[in-house]
């Protein structure tokens, strides 16, 4: 018998079971009569998912792994802006950890400045709405130099508003097993200046993708923190004393430790990442929130397509949740598995 | 005074110059911090102009709120300066030296209102102040048949219902209407207030034995964490206003629903928070209290409930600071009306001070980190005084 079944059989009925049922019957009956109201209600809209083959008839700005013109369907558009909240949501995930856990470990640094950096860090971005600072982080990148005075670093970074270029890496081509080709920008006389080679990332990912990163970093730091203060002093000194460095240490001991009581906070924020990409709407990145919201605009069909959206994003938190509790398994003390 | 460099030395080698590493991490950090703080500091007094927040900053605290009704919002911070001196006195999780920390950022605020120009502003601030004095020299102990805690719980309980009335009173202020920081601060209220009731019978419903509402509760609280927030505003924009009846579609505005939509949605994140907190409670403590012949209603609000939310307190804390900075995202749902950040938007659209955005961005980001900042202290230092263990 759990609390909670305590608190609510006896709440009302003194554990009858009779009672129980007649309570759970009236509870039904009003339940259904508020489904079938709001079934009423939303059936005079329109609730199938035809309207999904339609031609989508809109751009969209950014795209990965697809190819998608305007002339495709809706559900072509939906999946380009699925695979942008993927790379988004992978990428971020990435980055935010490595930078949470180097800002986690400096909180406990036995360098006085480096330490108080970090606390500064954590407690000013903790405590600022996300979607400031991806404003924020957007109105930078527009601030960058236009393409036509792109900054060049070396030849192979090129930086502008238009975005930042990298190298693209070729594999098996030109004879070679692996080459690289540098950005280029090209000058042509009254027509558009653009990227003709290179990875380019768009200011809008980066933007979008500076924010969630710096965001989700504070929340993984204080874990970390968390993490390393929980266990046993002796082990830290245990290192010491076997004549490990303080990486040494870190690296074989602590953090190794540590991972057991980090993974099951971390993952969740990794789902709050998931849903804060979603914020990637106000500055015009394609994810799916803002497609779905140009085809909500365009063609109606609010419930199916909210319908989708909860179905999406409930299966990208349900493969970050599965993948973590494989890993969770696997950092395991044996005999907790 | 030998002694004193002696020590100061002594604190800078072992703080700064212990190892090869903490040299080299010591020196970039001395770098990056100097030149942190100057371009910040130079940012802040030679290269800013702060003349677009000084114009917008009536836009950015009150938005589109009439100009001859503003004694509503000064009514309601007289009340709220008041309760806070009442409740000062009484909760020792307040301490004098907490303010002393805020005092800089009091400086800069008073930077930004111009104490000269807006003379009737700074008369009304300091009215707020002495009855924050007031409330502290109250002597709420000469009423009879009150408890000290018992005055205070009423006090702020009455305090929602009691601003509503100031704002509606005589022909008040439409929702619509309302904007700017205030818009904030009452969305987060009533998120807060509702999110935690709702969420408190969410809590007990889904830890009930009881399939039929386990099971609705589970459901409610699932889907709406499946999907983020921004999702359930466009909801309430789009979708709400088709399904309510029709007797109440002209009456339920913007403003409502967005209220609804942050109740509901922090309702459910509520849920899981104390349904975590119900399940740490020992059953030991619910069999200890039936054997001292307390009936059940007596067990749940005086022995299940306090230990289970005492528990919890740090997580429904940031829960609430989650719910505050939440309250910018009307402006992502693209909802007609304009809370700070999209009033400082709307304010960068100006002509003459396009560009400024460093300004804006900061001065915002300046008011949502005060209240952030201070919730978590708050409940730090509650936290200390209810003597729940706490790691640093």
């Amino acid at each position: 018998m759990t609390i909670g079944n305590f608190v609510f059989k006896d709440f009302f009925f003194k554990t009858n079971k009779r009672k129980n049922n007649t309570l759970q019957c009236i509870y039904i009956f009003f339940l259904s009569l508020l489904l079938f109201y709001l079934y009423l209600k939303a059936s005079k809209l329109e609730l199938g998912f035809d309207f999904l083959t339609n031609e989508a008839g809109f751009a969209l700005a950014n795209q990965w792994l697809t190819d998608y013109t305007p002339t495709n369907n809706r559900i072509d558009a939906y999946v380009t802006g699925v695979f942008n909240t993927i790379r988004l949501v992978f990428v971020g995930i990435f980055l935010a950890t490595f930078l949470g856990v180097i800002i986690g470990i400096a909180r406990l640094s036995s360098n006085w400045l480096v330490r108080k950096i970090a606390t500064v860090y954590v407690e000013v971005i903790r405590n600022l709405p996300l979607l400031l600072q991806i404003i924020f982080w957007w109105s930078f990148t527009l601030a960058l130099p236009t393409i036509k005075e792109y900054i060049n670093l070396f030849d192979v970074i090129l930086i502008s508003n238009r975005g930042i270029a990298l190298p693209t890496i070729l594999f098996f081509e030109n004879g070679s097993i692996i080459d690289f080709v540098r950005p280029v920008v090209t000058v042509a006389e009254n027509t558009v200046v653009q990227y003709t080679a290179g990875f380019v990332i768009s200011t809008e990912f980066l933007a979008i993708l500076l924010g969630l990163v710096i965001y989700t970093a504070s929340f993984i730091a204080e874990i970390v923190r968390g993490a390393i203060q929980a266990l046993p002093k002796g082990q830290t000194e245990a290192a010491q004393a076997l004549g490990l460095s303080t990486f040494q240490s870190l690296r074989l001991i602590i953090l190794p430790q540590a991972l057991r009581i980090i993974i099951p906070p971390v993952t969740n924020q990794y789902l709050n990442l998931t849903k804060n990409s979603s914020l990637a709407v106000v500055i015009g990145y394609s994810d799916l929130f803002l497609v779905s919201g140009i085809i909500m605009n365009k063609a109606g069909h609010a419930i199916p397509m909210f319908i989708i959206i909860i179905l999406t994003y409930q299966s990208m938190s349900f493969l970050i949740s599965l993948a973590m509790n494989y890993f969770n398994k696997k950092v395991a003390l044996v005999g907790n598995r | 005074m030998n002694n004193m460099l002696y020590q100061s030395k002594i604190w800078l080698i072992e703080n700064l110059f212990s190892s090869k590493l903490n040299i080299a991490l010591s020196i970039f950090s001395i770098i990056f911090t100097y030149y942190f703080i100057a371009s910040l500091l130079n940012f802040i007094f030679i290269s800013a102009d702060w003349k677009v927040v000084d114009v917008n900053l009536r836009l950015m605290l009150l938005g589109p709120f009439p100009k001859d009704a503003e004694w509503r919002i000064w009514a309601s911070i007289f009340w709220v300066t008041f309760m806070s001196g009442l409740s000062y006195k009484h909760l020792s999780a307040f301490h004098p030296k907490h303010l002393m920390n805020l005092s800089p950022l009091i400086l800069f605020i008073l930077f930004l209102i111009d104490p000269i120009k807006n003379i009737i502003i700074t008369l009304l601030t300091l009215v707020s102040f002495i009855l924050f004095v007031a409330g502290y020299h109250f002597p709420y102990e000469r009423i009879p048949k009150f408890s000290k805690s018992a005055f205070i719980l009423f006090g702020w309980a009455i305090t929602l219902p009691l601003i509503v009335i100031f704002l509606k009173i005589f022909g008040g202020v439409e929702t619509t209407k309302w904007g700017g920081y205030f818009l904030n601060i009452m969305l987060a209220w009533v998120g807060i207030i509702f999110g935690f009731l709702v969420g408190l019978i969410l809590a007990i419903g889904r830890a009930s034995s009881l399939p039929a509402i386990k099971y609705s509760c589970t459901f409610y609280i699932e889907v709406i964490r499946a999907a983020p927030l921004v999702a359930w505003l466009f909801f309430a924009y789009l979708v709400i206003p088709d399904l309510l009846p029709g007797f109440f579609a002209g009456k339920v505005d913007i403003a409502l629903r967005v209220m609804i939509v942050l109740s509901a949605f922090t309702a459910a994140y509520i849920a899981e928070i104390i349904r975590g907190g119900l399940q740490s409670v020992p059953i030991g403590q619910v069999e200890a209290s039936k054997a001292l012949g307390m009936n059940t209603y007596q067990t749940t609000s005086l022995i299940v409930l306090p230990q289970a939310i005492r528990a919890v307190i740090p997580a429904l804390v940031s829960q609430f600071i989650a719910l505050w900075k939440d309250t910018t995202l009307i402006l992502a749902a693209g909802l007609a009306f304009r809370e700070l950040l999209g009033s400082g938007k709307s304010a960068l659209a100006q002509f003459e001070f396009i560009g400024r955005y460093n300004e804006i961005y900061l001065f915002i980001g300046l008011m949502f980190w005060i209240v952030s900042f201070g919730m978590s202290r708050l409940s730090y230092n509650f936290e200390k005084d209810l003597g729940l263990n706490r790691e640093d």
